[in-house]
C-alpha cells in the first residue's frame, strides 16, 4: 500500500488542568488513505474531537502537550511552525463543525465569510470568486447561491446552513476534510441528507473525510473503515463490513446494541457506568470497569492485535470473542 | 385506544405573531391520550411538536380549541392543578438545571412551591426520587456541574415526578445524550411508567426511539398531524409519504433495520423546498406529489381501524415486513 495521506502514530496528547494533568489521547495510530472515508465513533469523552483537532493543530498550544507523530502528505504536522500549519488549514486539510449555526458567525452575510475561505486557495479576482462561491454552492445542491450568498447565517434553515458549511470545506478541493458530528445537531432527515451529500462530493473529488460520530449507525453506510474510540484509546479498527457483521471488542458490541432498532421492537442496551475520566489512570483495559465479560486477567496491558485482515482488536480476549 | 380518554385535544390551534406576520404553529390538532398510555409527537424541528407540548403544559394558551382532563377543560393559564399534575422534562439537561442550585434544591423547589410536606418529609422525598431515577443519595449534594449529561437527565426526571404528576411532557428527553445513556433513560423511562401508571407525551424528531416507547404516533407536520397509528401499525404500513421520509431517515445499526426501512428517492426533489401554502404542505418535497397535492389541502381519514393519515397519494403498505 503507498503511503498513507494522513497517519496518526502513537499520538498522545496531555493537558494540563487546575486538577493535574489530563492523559486525553493514549496512543491513537490511525491511517486514512487519499479518498478514504474514515470514521471514529465513541462516546463523548473518548478523544474523538481532541483527536480532530490535534490533527488541525487547533489545540491552545500552552496547556497541551502533543507527542507521537501527525504525517500529512509526508509532513510531521506536529514540527510544523504555526504560520506553515495556517497555510494548510483551511486548504488542503478543512473542517465541518458540528452545530452549523455556532460555526457561522450572524454579524456577516454569508458570502463575507465564503470569501474569505476561497480567497484562501487560489488567487481570485471579486469575479472569480463569486463564480467560484456560486460553483460550490450548486455542488451542494443549492438552488439560489446568490440568494444564500446575500443571506446571514440566521436566515437560513439548518439544512441549508449545513450545506454551505459543507460548500466552504470542499471550495478549496482539500485532500482530507475532518466532520465532526456533522448534521448531529440536526433532523434526521437533514443529517440523512449531508451524509448522502458529503459521500457524493468525496467519491466524485477522491476527497478523504475523517469522520467523527457517536453513533456507529450513522457511520454504517457512510465509511470504508471505522476506528472505535474509548478512553483515548482505539480499541478496534476494522473495514465496515467487517465491524458491523463480526464486531469483536465488548465496547464495539455494546456500542452496537445501545442503538435503536427498526426491524425487533426491544429496548435497546445502554452500558452501564460512565467514561472514566482523564485524570483516572486504569491499569489494563480501560473499558474493563465497565465490561460484562471482564475477568481478573483484563488488568494485564492490552496488546492490539490483527484479528482477521485489517480487523485490529485491542482485546484480551479477542481471540475468544470470534464471531 | 379504547380507554377512556385522559388527555383529550380538540381541535386545538396556536397562532404566533412574529414580525408582522402571523404563523399557525399547530394547527387544529385533536388528540386523545388513555391514560398510563405514551403517545409520541415525531416531527421535524418548525413541525409545532414542542408548540403542542407547551400548550398542554398551559406554558402557552391555545388561540382556538380546547385541552380536557379527564373530560374537564382546561383554563387557558398554567394554574396549580396543571403545575403539579403535569410534569415536564426538557430536552437539554444541560440547561435545565440551575448551575447554582444543588441537585437537592433543585428537586425539592416544585414540592416547596406546592406546599407539600415538612422539610423532613421533603428531606426524604428527594432521597426517594434520586434513588427511583437510579442515583445514589449522594448525588443530592452535588452541584450540576459535576454531573454528566445522563445523570443530569435522571435529576431533571427526578424533578419532573417530585409533585407526583400523572404526566410528563418529555420534549425530546434524549436527542442530546450518547446512545449509550439514552438507551439507559429509555430503560428508566419504561420502567417508572409502568411502576407509577404515568401518562407519558414523548416528543421527538427521531422516529428509531418512538418504536419501543409509545404505543400510538402522532407525525407533525407544518403544525398538522399527517398520520396517526399505533406504533406496530405505523412501522409496517407508514402511509404518508413524510412519515416515509422520517423512516427512511434513521441511521440503522444492522442490515436488517436497513431493510426494514421503506424506499425513498432522495435526489428527486429539492431537499431544502420550503412548506407549500396551499395543498398538502409537504408537497414540495415529496418526490411522490401528483396534480391533485397542490388543488386540495389533504384532511385526515380513517385507513383501517385506528390509523389515519392524510395523504393523497400515500404510500402502499408493505407486504415482506412483519414486526417482531
Amino acid at each position: 500500500m503507498a503511503a498513507a495521506l494522513l497517519s496518526l502514530d502513537r499520538l498522545e496528547c496531555i493537558f494540563s488542568t487546575i486538577d493535574g494533568p489530563s492523559r486525553v489521547l493514549r496512543g491513537v495510530s490511525l491511517e486514512v488513505q487519499a479518498g478514504e472515508r474514515v470514521a471514529i465513533v465513541g462516546e463523548s469523552g473518548c478523544g474523538k474531537s481532541v483527536t480532530a483537532r490535534a490533527i488541525l493543530g487547533l489545540l491552545p498550544p500552552r496547556a497541551t502537550r502533543l507527542t507521537g507523530a501527525i504525517r500529512f502528505d509526508g509532513r510531521d504536522l506536529l514540527g510544523l511552525p504555526p504560520f506553515k500549519m495556517r497555510e494548510l488549514r483551511g486548504r488542503a486539510i478543512t473542517m465541518i463543525f458540528q452545530d452549523p449555526m455556532a460555526a457561522l458567525n450572524p454579524m456577516f452575510t454569508i458570502r463575507d465569510q465564503f470569501r474569505e475561505v476561497v480567497q484562501r486557495g487560489v488567487r481570485h479576482t471579486a469575479g472569480t470568486a463569486e463564480a467560484a462561491m456560486r460553483a460550490a454552492l450548486a455542488e451542494v445542491a443549492i438552488a439560489d447561491p446568490a440568494r444564500v450568498l446575500d443571506s446571514y447565517s440566521f436566515q437560513l434553515s439548518g439544512g441549508l446552513n449545513q450545506r454551505v458549511m459543507i460548500a466552504m470545506a470542499l471550495v478549496n478541493q482539500p485532500k482530507v476534510v475532518i466532520a465532526d458530528e456533522p448534521g448531529t445537531a440536526l433532523d434526521v432527515t437533514v443529517q440523512e441528507q449531508t451524509l448522502r451529500l458529503m459521500r457524493r462530493l468525496s467519491e466524485q473529488h477522491a476527497t478523504a473525510i475523517l469522520f467523527i460520530s457517536h453513533n456507529l449507525g450513522v457511520v454504517r453506510t457512510f465509511a470504508h473503515r471505522v476506528a472505535v474510540m474509548y478512553a483515548g484509546r482505539i480499541v478496534e479498527q476494522a473495514p465496515t463490513g467487517e465491524l458491523f457483521a463480526r464486531p469483536r471488542h465488548p465496547y464495539t458490541r455494546a456500542l452496537l446494541a445501545a442503538v435503536p432498532r427498526l426491524a425487533v421492537a426491544t429496548l435497546p442496551r445502554g452500558i452501564d457506568g460512565e467514561v472514566p475520566d482523564f485524570h483516572s489512570e486504569i491499569p489494563g483495559c480501560s473499558f474493563r470497569p465497565r465490561c460484562e465479560r471482564a475477568h481478573p486477567g483484563c488488568i494485564a496491558p492490552v496488546p492490539t492485535r490483527e484479528a482477521a485482515s485489517g480487523h485490529f482488536v485491542a482485546c484480551i480476549d479477542a481471540a475468544a470473542l470470534a464471531p | 385506544m379504547s380507554a377512556p380518554s385522559f388527555l383529550r385535544l380538540d381541535a386545538v390551534s396556536k397562532r404566533f405573531d412574529v414580525a408582522g406576520t402571523t404563523v399557525l404553529a399547530v394547527d387544529r390538532i385533536s388528540l386523545d391520550i388513555a391514560r398510563g398510555s405514551t403517545l409520541a409527537i415525531v416531527g421535524e424541528s418548525g413541525s409545532g411538536k414542542s408548540t403542542l407540548g407547551h400548550l398542554i403544559l398551559g406554558i402557552e394558551a391555545p388561540s382556538d380549541g380546547a385541552i380536557l382532563l379527564d373530560g374537564q377543560v382546561l383554563g387557558p393559564a398554567r394554574d396549580r392543578t396543571r403545575r403539579r399534575r403535569f410534569g415536564f422534562v426538557q430536552q437539554n439537561p444541560y440547561s435545565a438545571l440551575n448551575p447554582r442550585k444543588t441537585v437537592r434544591q433543585a428537586i425539592e423547589l416544585p414540592l416547596k412551591v406546592h406546599g407539600i410536606g415538612s422539610a423532613r418529609e421533603r428531606h426524604r422525598r428527594v432521597d426517594d426520587l434520586l434513588e427511583r431515577v437510579g442515583l445514589q443519595r449522594g448525588f443530592a449534594e452535588r452541584w450540576p456541574a459535576a454531573l454528566s449529561g445522563g445523570q443530569r437527565q435522571r435529576v431533571v426526571i427526578a424533578r419532573a415526578l417530585a409533585t407526583s404528576p400523572d404526566l410528563l411532557v418529555l420534549d425530546e428527553p434524549t436527542s442530546s445524550l450518547d446512545v449509550s445513556v439514552q438507551a439507559r433513560i429509555l430503560a428508566l423511562l419504561g420502567e417508572l411508567q409502568r411502576e407509577l401508571g404515568l401518562t407519558y407525551l414523548f416528543i421527538t424528531h427521531d422516529l428509531g426511539v418512538v418504536r419501543v416507547m409509545a404505543d400510538a404516533v402522532a407525525v407533525l407536520y407544518r403544525g398538522r398531524v399527517v398520520e396517526l397509528a399505533p406504533v406496530g401499525s405505523l412501522f409496517v404500513a407508514p402511509r404518508h409519504r413524510y412519515t416515509n421520509l422520517l423512516l427512511a431517515s434513521i441511521p440503522a445499526a444492522t442490515a436488517a433495520d436497513e431493510a426494514v426501512k421503506p424506499v425513498w428517492s432522495w435526489d428527486a426533489v429539492p431537499q431544502d423546498a420550503a412548506a407549500a401554502d396551499t395543498g398538502c404542505a409537504f408537497r414540495l418535497r415529496c418526490p411522490y406529489a401528483v396534480p391533485r397535492c397542490a388543488a386540495e389541502a389533504p384532511e385526515l381519514v380513517a385507513d383501517g381501524a385506528d390509523h389515519l393519515h392524510a395523504c393523497i397519494a400515500p404510500a402502499e403498505p408493505r407486504q415482506d415486513f412483519q414486526p417482531v
